[in-house]
């Protein structure tokens, strides 16, 4: 069939206007600026909620199969050796013991504190572990550098001998190019350039240089990594996973053991959070799902693996740190080069950049260039954390900012109202200001610096952009409305715990016009046909236009089956509010209706096309709707003592169309506290003598508590993109990029002197304000 | 997860009961577990027995002995029970603050301060997985091995005494009080803690602390306990500071008859401040006596790399607390 041309009137309030969409013929008219939604855009609380709060969801650590047995892994307890021999015969026969496995072998290379070694099953998780005690290896430790800038020093040992490729997951930010070559450890990513930044920085008549340094990460999800793996038979299996990709997982366990794809059925029902790490069926530094797939082959048995604390710390990923060398040029006022060159280290992975923020934000500088490096060091693998180098990039690049405005004598609000091309955040950024009391709150701390109180008050706002990377063709969902009135939408997602099952819910009960309770929707399982992996926050632009086509297709089934029982055209039917149709005079009920249906069910199976509008305006360098945000935070500093207290974070968000506010405010919630607990407290701390993390633990490794957590006001400024058929685009990432930026401009907005370091602790505060002297770097 | 080893449970009614299941090789006391446990997985234990005080009756209560001029605290009521009690919050505000700020309310619900009291000292090279240690080369002084890695080359354990009640109960002149085979012991809780990280007590392996006694004020007092830790809730101390001014007259403007300052989170000892004479006579809201202590207390305690946080750090702000403590207690009148 032809592809129809569509008229829909797209943007955002004050700002919409009349767009001519080209559609497959088979796509639903998007919901636009004038549809009229009853259920979808309704506060619907998770229709799980109940089920987690009272423990009865089951995660994959509670999943429990007869006769399974509990993988543990010995690990490598150094950070660089090489394996002379291993001999796993004694950790056989052991009490319980079913199954040992050589992971490594006698010559290969370790290259952190963590790797797979060798692994055991056994009846109990202790008996499990106390046989790996019994497993002899001879290690000869090797030269190791775990910290960047050592690692960058022409006499550094190696990490790898090899160029290394780049490792890719759905969590990773489509559409960058491939890198360069190395240099020791260090390895050049693709440059981006615009302008002459060089001639620019000559011509400023200010410029500010400094550098500027994020921490490691850890992803620290609240349920670990973990797979419980079921043979069936020896050319398929079930696969239980702790996964933010069912999909990937399944594809990586059948090339694993070569088997069909279809073969694996893999199960996901409930997630306890993933921010990253979790794609595939191995950890980024561990090879999870070969270890438990070739225990449970060898033993004959079901096998589960679930990390600890300790190894997630270690294994499974981490957000790399970052060295930015920032130079900002200064002209009559306006900013006119931007400079920053990254170094960072995603230990021995790749992807140590720094985001798009340098370099796409503020696109009216005409001059701009940022060069990112990959150093290796001997530390568990980095991966993609939940926008991926962007919080790194926006802390260097907007508090060099604010102190650039200071040498310039601008408001930093206005500097970046002025450089900001996309005309909904700098609509957020006014705003937002506006509902803050920025312009109050910015005269409020200058009186309190020129008082020289002890404790002092500050407020800073950052931005944040991403993409709305929702994928075409990927997801297919099905919609089935059954005899008795039920309608069951199906596909295979995940639910990263976003909420994404309720959305789903809405989405049917929006095009049915019936009830929440009539809806049954089944996910977290392969079996439920192809959907998307949670990365790039593209769950629900890529699943719920999917469903919606599917329900829209079974609607014009079940119209035609009205039309039939009504004796009407088709044309004529009208549905009115409880789904209910009438026509010619007559009516006919849903639940009547449904009776009707020749055989089980009216079955319907539909995907999404590819993104057709990006109203009001386009990631860079794509044809994807640029999703925009800011957020503005107020800070309180102890000047004695150097504690900061985040008090108050006003985030300002869109997301396409707002499917649920309830969800969606979740999410930003989440991405602000994650955020503010990276500014303030998160820190992987390696000891450099000995290689290994001091604090792989929640007691030493500080997650930001209940009680540390800031007043969060959330503002939606909602936006017709015409993206795809319900208008929903991502929120996931863009809500945590701007966080810790706006922290560090509010603490140097409240001392005067910034902190150029994260996470911003007392004594880095007291150092700044020179109460105390300062470390050697 | 990390597991726990097997270990048989027994639970004695008696006191007498306790002492006797205890003369078990390796047996050890349980009452809330909230120290026990974490550590027993994290391997750094591995008892054969556990000895329940959980059907003991006689721990359990406080009592004001007027006539004996005393409180006497079982060894088994919970950290919440004292944070909430009338009579400690009225007599000793110091302590009812430091059983309240320990760790969560789910934690302070299960803990209880003959546990706090013995709670093991702590060292960011110890309380980690056995796995973790093993890699150190295996461990330190205090778990598997035979150095220090806080003081490189030294011989001593320095792990530190994190307890929040121990320092406010040495300030407020508290005698603790144990049972074991060689019969009742009371002796001042100041010199119950040795130099030792890796038995930092003088209790033997078949005592229970049955009961802290606290001797009632004679007169007009002030106290006050300074806990810094990085988040609001749930964290061990990092900064620990205890303080208590007897005064003359019941008015801040009083001059001070006696004043004790014991720190915590130092080593495996908790320090008393000295040389607090001069502050005596002085005046509770005279700025130089805050400045004098908090001097005092800068001078005498180093803190270590044990913990979380920079030494350096933690060293300054302890002059900052322990001279804060003293303007609350001023300002509250």
């Amino acid at each position: 069939m032809a592809d129809r041309k569509q008229t829909l009137r797209l943007g955002f309030e004050g700002h919409l206007r009349k767009v001519d969409v080209t559609l497959p013929a088979t796509e639903a008219t998007p919901w636009d600026a004038d549809s009229k939604l009853e259920i979808v855009g309704t506060e619907v609380p998770r229709l799980d909620g109940h089920l987690k709060v009272s423990g009865r969801a089951k995660y994959t650590f509670d999943v429990a199969l007869p006769g399974m047995l509990w993988a543990a892994v010995l690990r490598s307890p150094h950070p660089a050796a090489r394996i002379e021999s291993i001999d796993v015969s004694k950790a056989e026969g052991q009490p319980g013991v079913k199954a040992v496995l050589a992971v490594a072998k006698p010559g290969d290379t370790l290259r952190f504190a963590g790797q797979d070694v060798a692994a055991v099953a056994a009846e109990r998780p202790e008996q499990a572990r106390d046989a790996l005690a019994l497993i002899e290896v001879r290690y000869t430790p090797l030269p190791f550098v775990v910290d960047t800038e050592g690692a960058m020093r022409d006499k550094a040992p190696r990490v790898h001998e090899a160029p290394i490729t780049e490792r890719r997951t759905e969590g990773d930010e489509p559409g960058k190019a491939k890198a360069g070559g190395m240099q020791g450890n260090v390895r050049a990513l693709p440059p981006n350039e615009r302008g002459n930044v060089d001639k620019a920085l000559r011509e400023s008549d200010v410029v500010h240089e400094a550098t500027y340094v994020t921490q490691v990460q850890t992803h620290s999800a609240l349920e670990t990594h973990g797979v419980l793996v079921r043979w069936d038979g020896d050319q398929s299996m079930t696969v239980w996973a702790s996964t933010q990709g069912i999909f990937s997982v399944r594809d990586e366990m059948a090339e694993v053991f070569g088997l069909a794809p279809s073969k694996v059925r893999v199960i996901t029902e409930y997630l306890g959070g993933g921010f990253g790490a979790k794609f595939g069926a191995s950890a980024p530094g561990s090879r999870l799902g070969f270890i438990a797939g070739e225990l449970s082959r060898l033993a004959r048995a079901p096998v589960k693996l679930m990390c600890d604390r300790h190894e997630e710390h270690v294994c499974t990923g981490n957000r790399p740190d970052s060295r930015q060398a920032v130079a900002l040029g200064g002209r009559r006022g306006k900013l006119h080069a931007i400079d920053v060159v990254a170094h960072g280290t995603a230990g021995i992975g790749t992807g140590a950049g720094v985001g798009r923020n340098a370099f796409s934000l503020y696109t009216r500088c005409p001059n701009a260039r940022v060069r990112a490096h990959d150093v290796f060091t001997n530390g568990g693998p980095g991966t993609a954390m939940r926008a991926p180098g962007h919080p790194q990039g926006a802390f260097a690049l907007e508090l060099a900012l604010d102190e650039l405005a200071a040498k310039m004598g601008v408001d930093p609000l206005k500097l970046r109202l002025d450089h900001d091309e996309h005309p909904l955040r700098s609509m957020q950024l006014r705003q937002g200001a506006e509902r803050f009391g920025w312009d109050e709150l910015r005269k409020r701390s200058a009186q309190l610096r020129s008082r020289n109180t002890r404790v002092r008050k500050g407020v800073g706002v950052a931005s944040s952009l991403w993409g709305d990377f929702g994928r075409a063709n990927a997801a297919v969902a099905t919609c089935s409305v059954l005899r008795d009135g039920t309608i069951e939408l199906k596909n295979g997602v995940q639910d990263i715990g976003g909420g994404i099952p309720t959305v789903i819910a809405q989405v049917g009960a929006e095009v049915f016009a019936r009830p929440l309770s009539t809806i049954r929707v089944r996910y977290g399982d392969s079996d439920y046909g192809p959907s998307v992996g949670s990365g790039g926050s593209t769950t629900t632009s890529s699943v719920t236009p999917a469903v919606r086509n599917a329900c829209e297709q079974a609607r014009v089934a079940l119209q035609e089956l009205a039309a039939k029982q009504l004796k009407v055209p088709a044309g004529e039917v009208r549905w009115d509010g409880d789904g209910t149709a009438h026509g010619g005079g007559g009516s006919i009920t849903f639940g009547q209706l449904c009776k009707k249906i020749d055989g089980e069910a009216i079955v319907a199976t539909a995907t999404r096309p590819a993104t057709y509008g990006h109203e009001p305006m386009a990631f860079p360098g794509s044809k994807f709707y640029q999703i925009a945000g800011a957020q503005f935070a107020e800070v309180e500093v102890d000047t004695w003592t150097g504690v900061v207290r985040a008090t108050r974070v006003l985030a300002v968000h869109d997301c396409g169309r707002v499917m649920n506010p309830l969800t969606l405010r979740s999410q930003i919630n989440g991405g602000v506290i994650q955020g503010t607990s990276y500014a303030l407290m998160e820190e992987r701390v390696l000891d450099g003598d000995l290689g290994r993390m001091l604090n792989p633990n929640l007691e030493s490794y500080k997650i930001l508590g209940a009680r540390d957590v800031p007043e969060i006001e959330v503002m939606l400024t909602e936006v017709h993109t015409g993206a795809n058929n319900t208008g929903a685009v991502g929120i996931g990432e863009p809500a945590t990029v701007p966080t810790a930026a706006a922290i560090a401009c509010a603490v140097y907005d409240a001392l005067g002197v910034p902190v150029r370091s994260l996470p911003i602790t007392p004594a880095k505060v007291l150092e700044a304000l020179g109460m105390i002297p300062g470390r050697p770097a | 997860m990390l597991r726990m080893p097997r270990f048989s449970v027994q639970t004695p009614r008696t006191i007498d009961e306790v002492v006797q299941a205890l003369r078990t090789p390796g047996a050890r006391l349980v009452a809330g577990g909230t120290d026990l446990l974490p550590n027993i997985k994290h391997r750094l234990e591995q008892p054969p027995v556990l000895v329940s005080l959980s059907r003991v009756r006689e721990l359990g209560d406080v009592v004001v002995d007027e006539a004996a001029g005393v409180m006497r605290i079982g060894a088994r009521v919970t950290l919440t029970a004292i944070s909430e009690h009338a009579q400690v919050r009225e007599r000793f505000p110091s302590l009812a603050r430091a059983a309240g700020v320990v760790a969560s309310p789910l934690i302070r619900n299960m803990g209880t301060l003959g546990g706090n009291v013995n709670l093991d000292t702590r060292c960011r090279y110890v309380n980690q997985t056995a796995f973790w240690r093993e890699a150190l080369g295996g461990g330190c002084i205090k778990s598997e091995g035979s150095v220090c890695h806080v003081v490189p080359g030294g011989r001593n354990c320095v792990a530190a005494m994190s307890s929040d009640c121990v320092p406010v109960l040495i300030s407020l002149g508290a005698s603790i009080v144990l049972v074991g085979s060689q019969g009742r012991r009371e002796l001042p809780l100041e010199d119950y803690y040795l130099a030792d990280g890796v038995r930092h007590t003088t209790r033997l392996d078949d005592e229970l602390t049955t009961e802290l006694v606290v001797p009632l004020p004679r007169g007009p007092r002030r106290s006050h306990y300074a806990k810094w830790t990085v988040r609001g809730s749930i964290d061990f101390p990092l900064v620990s500071v205890a303080l208590r001014f007897d005064l003359e007259q019941d008015h801040v403007s009083a001059p001070v008859s006696e004043a004790h300052v014991v720190v915590g989170v130092l080593g495996s000892k908790p320090r008393r401040v000295t040389r607090l004479d001069d502050v005596v006579g002085k005046a509770l809201d005279d700025p130089s006596l805050a400045t004098a202590v908090a001097e005092r207390v800068h001078q005498q305690c180093k803190p270590l790399e044990n913990v979380p946080y920079e030494a350096p750090y933690r060293r300054t702000m302890l002059r900052v607390h322990a001279r804060r403590a003293i303007e609350v207690m001023v300002a509250a009148g």
